[in-house]
């Protein structure tokens, strides 16, 4: 009793197949979650960059203006009188209130020692703060 | 025996057409993958370009910032209308050296040099890319404006301690 009839090896690779989609379905998922957040973080990095770099930008402006707001907010193109705010768009130039995706914010603050001025100067983004530091310059010879 | 090659046949053509659907996302996902990486790389070299010219200054200034070592004008060390050149300048056994950063040939560049010697603008030693590098001193705050190869600008403040007149 010999079968003549061809024996097919279809179902046997299409198992295999099977089992290489599945395989490759699953290293793929992990792969995009990676690449996802590689893209994620870049993003993030450079807008953490931008923003160290205003808020040191900012720090040296303001210890050019040896503490004084209003000047401060004259040079660095912001506004406010105690609390000064910088508006910035997505190419980091300062703009109004409207066109904003950034925001500097610098806010005198107690340094707590004689002759020593500070402020707290925050950067942040839509999804929350990016960057702050806290500057301290010498009060004297006018500046106080 | 007809119907059974058919089937075979058939069966053949799935599997065919289940590899081509296989092969197809993989493709997809290297293109994805590969997309992915370009913009990574792009933004992360356009960060680099952006911040190392500014923060080179930067630091170059911190280090040189004592009376009278810092100031800016043009490239021969006159207030003419040469290369926009930052000085710093600094004193070896006696002689007084300049260190110059000035733009040119699409590169920021720097030239060491002694004070009286004769110097050209191709002399230096380029750092980084950049179109132009404008300087700017109001009392003692200098702001040094670098514009970048995809034509952003960059700037970048710096309170000077040791501050004298803008250009000698």
């Amino acid at each position: 009793m010999k079968n003549d009839r061809p024996v097919s090896r279809a179902p046997l690779t299409l198992m295999a197949l099977v089992l290489m989609v599945l395989l490759f379905s699953l290293c793929t998922a992990v792969c995009v979650r990676v690449m996802v957040s590689a893209y994620l973080r870049s993003v993030s990095d450079e807008q953490r960059d931008m923003a160290a770099l205003a808020a040191e930008n900012a720090a040296e402006v303001l210890k050019s203006c040896g503490g004084d707001m209003s000047r401060f907010a004259l040079l660095a193109g912001g506004s406010g009188d105690d609390a000064v705010t910088v508006y910035y768009d997505e190419s980091w130039s300062a703009v109004s209130e409207g066109t904003r995706e950034y925001t500097l914010t610098v806010t005198p603050v107690d340094s707590g020692e004689k002759y020593l001025g500070a402020a707290d100067i925050s950067v942040a983004g839509a999804d929350g703060e990016l960057f702050s530091l806290r500057v301290g310059w010498q009060e004297v010879d006018g500046n106080e | 025996m007809i119907k059974s090659e058919r089937q075979h046949r058939l069966g053949s053509i799935f599997v065919l057409l289940v590899f081509c659907i296989f092969i197809f996302a993989v493709l997809l996902v290297m293109l994805l993958g590969a997309k992915v990486l370009r913009s990574v790389s792009d933004r992360s070299e356009n960060a680099f370009a952006q911040r190392t010219c500014v923060q080179y200054i930067a630091e170059k200034l911190r280090h040189f910032d004592a009376q009278g070592a810092v100031f800016t004008g043009s490239f021969d060390g006159t207030s003419g209308s040469g290369i926009e050149t930052l000085f710093l300048s600094e004193e070896i056994d006696g002689d007084t050296y300049y260190i110059r950063i000035y733009c040119y040939n699409g590169s920021v560049c720097e030239l060491f040099s002694e004070a009286s010697a004769v110097v050209s603008p191709e002399d230096g030693t380029a750092i980084a890319a950049a179109a132009s590098l404008d300087f700017e001193q109001s009392g003692d705050l200098l702001t040094f404006t670098a514009e970048n190869s995809d034509g952003s600008l960059t700037s970048m403040s710096m309170k000077l301690r040791c501050a004298r007149e803008a250009t000698q």
